[in-house]
């Protein structure tokens, strides 16, 4: 009898089908960019525009990836063998997509310099500051769009490993989002986005601490955690998420 | 080979599905699962292709529990009526996909069965007609030359003349690479001659498993004066009974003696034999 599949060729599998939709992404990311120069004077640098953007994409393709488990169980493959495939796939992604929006944010600076006078720029996300209305819906919608941000130019690796960071978290949350749909119906999924949304201030939240950035207003009870554990929470978020869907998918039944 | 069932239950919530299940099939053979609706046909099968997990009792391949079993999950295929809503590839890309995942999956077959089935251009499975992608789950349960290989209803929207050519095809392959063929249908007139046993489920329990020589033998139909009939049919199990004129049918489930087919000829009794379809339904027909 031949050897069943590898959890790593299906994690291979999985990054390749999820980066070919992220060209797409990045295309369409990349046009509007574009379109904006052509039209625009004071406009963002494709690498700020895809840190943005980059969030929402990773949440939405996160909650679509529970789509992958029955497709995998059909074909033969384990529920821990797809687990752990899409686990490292998302890695993966996390990782490359950043990378990605920096090369193609480094070859658009070029171009934009030989062709005209007008500059882009990547401090609009520094110089952002949290509104302090205290509204608590208005602070957490602030803290799933605007992500704690580095400049590239002060420091490239911080900056992308931050993004790397960002991007991995709303991959998991949509994830687990997709997971408790998909295993628990639609009254239990709504209770884990609720749930996401406390992940993501976590999250949120927990960066800003470590950075020395201010905390939303109606999220400032979370200053008391101490500076040193402000990072050690956020990998507590992450291994929850990581924890909970295994649980939701472990022992999924595929419904026909 | 060998799927085996020890005290099988399975409930959905408080709905008892399946309930108290044994049974076992071991030689690589056509199989054949009938069941009215609702009778629990897809929910056993989905416990044999670890789509789930029984509430309680064992269901075992080849001795091994299959859920969340790497080495089980790889022997068996279990093909159902997919909904391909979001399915944009080409049948011809989504083979080559499945055969990085199918240790026993034959591209090469699955190519000329697309070809036979006319299924080789480049439209998107979810742009196929509902006949066309029925077939196409046809192929890829055939391509997959899985030791253990089950199909759903999947022929339901196919038309006649792909319904057998799917007939003949999955005869030729079983002569070639013979395994465990479970085909689970309502067609049971169109497909009894391709089952070596039968399997029948009624209300999630077993009502009978047997060979289809055995089965069909078993029944009978006799026809002749209502009197003779009468006198004929007492003491035995009737299945049906239909009366015109002076003239009776029944139909009779049992096998008769010597004696009893000699006293019939006396009687001037016509016997017949049953097809699987009407023995089919008079054994699940529901007591009014």
């Amino acid at each position: 009898m031949r050897k069943p599949v590898s959890f790593a060729r299906i994690g291979l599998d999985l990054l390749w089908v999820q980066l070919s939709w992220t060209f797409w992404f990045l295309g369409i990311i990349l046009l509007v960019n574009v379109v904006q120069l052509i039209f625009m004077d004071d406009v963002d640098s494709f690498y700020s525009a895809g840190y943005i953007a980059g969030n929402i994409y990773m949440l939405v393709i996160g909650i679509i990836a529970i789509t992958f488990l029955p497709y995998y169980v059909e074909n033969g493959v384990t529920r821990k063998n797809y687990f752990l495939g899409n686990a490292t796939a998302s890695i993966g992604l996390s990782i490359i997509l950043p990378i990605f929006i920096f090369l193609l944010s480094l070859i658009e600076k070029l171009v934009v310099k030989m062709v005209s006078s007008n500059t882009l720029k990547d401090i609009s996300l520094v110089k952002f500051e949290p509104e302090y209305d205290g509204n608590i819906i208005g602070d957490l919608i602030q803290t799933i769009i605007i992500s704690p941000f580095i400049n590239p130019e002060t420091n490239l690796f911080m900056s992308l490993a931050l993004f790397s960071l960002n991007i991995f978290v709303f991959y998991l949350i949509g994830w687990l989002i997709g997971s408790a749909f998909s295993r628990l119906g639609v009254i239990a999924g709504i209770i884990f986005v609720a749930f996401a949304l406390a992940l993501f201030s976590i999250k949120d939240s927990m960066i800003r601490l470590a950075m020395d950035l201010p905390i939303y207003e109606s999220l400032s009870f979370m200053e008391i955690v101490p500076k040193s554990l402000a990072l050690p929470l956020v990998f507590v978020v992450v291994v929850v998420t990581i924890t909970l869907i295994r649980l939701l998918t472990k022992r999924a039944p595929i419904k026909i | 080979m060998n799927v085996k069932a020890i005290n099988l239950h399975l409930n959905y919530g408080r709905d008892e599905v399946l309930h108290d299940m044994n049974f076992e099939i071991n030689e690589p053979k056509i199989y054949g699962l009938l069941g009215r609706n609702g009778a629990g046909k897809t929910s056993l099968l989905s416990l044999i292709g670890s789509f789930r997990e029984p509430t309680s009792g064992k269901l075992l391949v080849n001795d091994e529990v299959p859920f969340e079993n790497e080495n089980v999950m790889q022997e068996v295929t279990l093909m159902y009526n997919k909904d391909f809503a979001g399915e944009s590839y080409p049948p011809s890309s989504i083979v080559k996909d499945i055969n990085r995942y199918r240790l026993n999956f034959d591209l090469e077959y699955a190519q000329q069965l697309l070809k036979k089935f006319k299924l080789e251009g480049n439209k998107a499975v979810s742009k196929l007609s509902k006949g066309k992608q029925s077939a196409f789950n046809v192929v890829v349960g055939l391509a997959s030359r899985s030791p253990i290989t089950i199909f759903d209803e999947v022929y339901l929207g196919m038309d006649a003349p792909a319904r057998d050519l799917f007939y003949k095809e999955l005869l030729k392959d079983q002569e070639l690479h013979p395994r465990i063929i479970i085909l689970s249908t309502h067609l049971v007139s169109e497909m009894d001659y391709l089952f070596d046993e039968v399997i029948i489920i009624n209300e999630g329990k077993i009502l009978l498993h047997e060979s289809y020589d055995d089965l069909v033998s078993r029944g009978l139909t006799v026809i002749g004066s209502k009197q003779s009939v009468d006198d004929f049919a007492k003491g035995k199990e009737v299945l049906n009974e239909e009366q015109l004129g002076d003239t009776k049918s029944v139909t009779l489930y049992g096998e008769l003696s010597e004696a009893e087919r000699l006293s019939a000829s006396e009687l001037g009794l016509d016997i017949g034999p049953v097809s699987l379809h009407d023995l089919f339904i008079q054994l699940t027909k529901e007591v009014e």
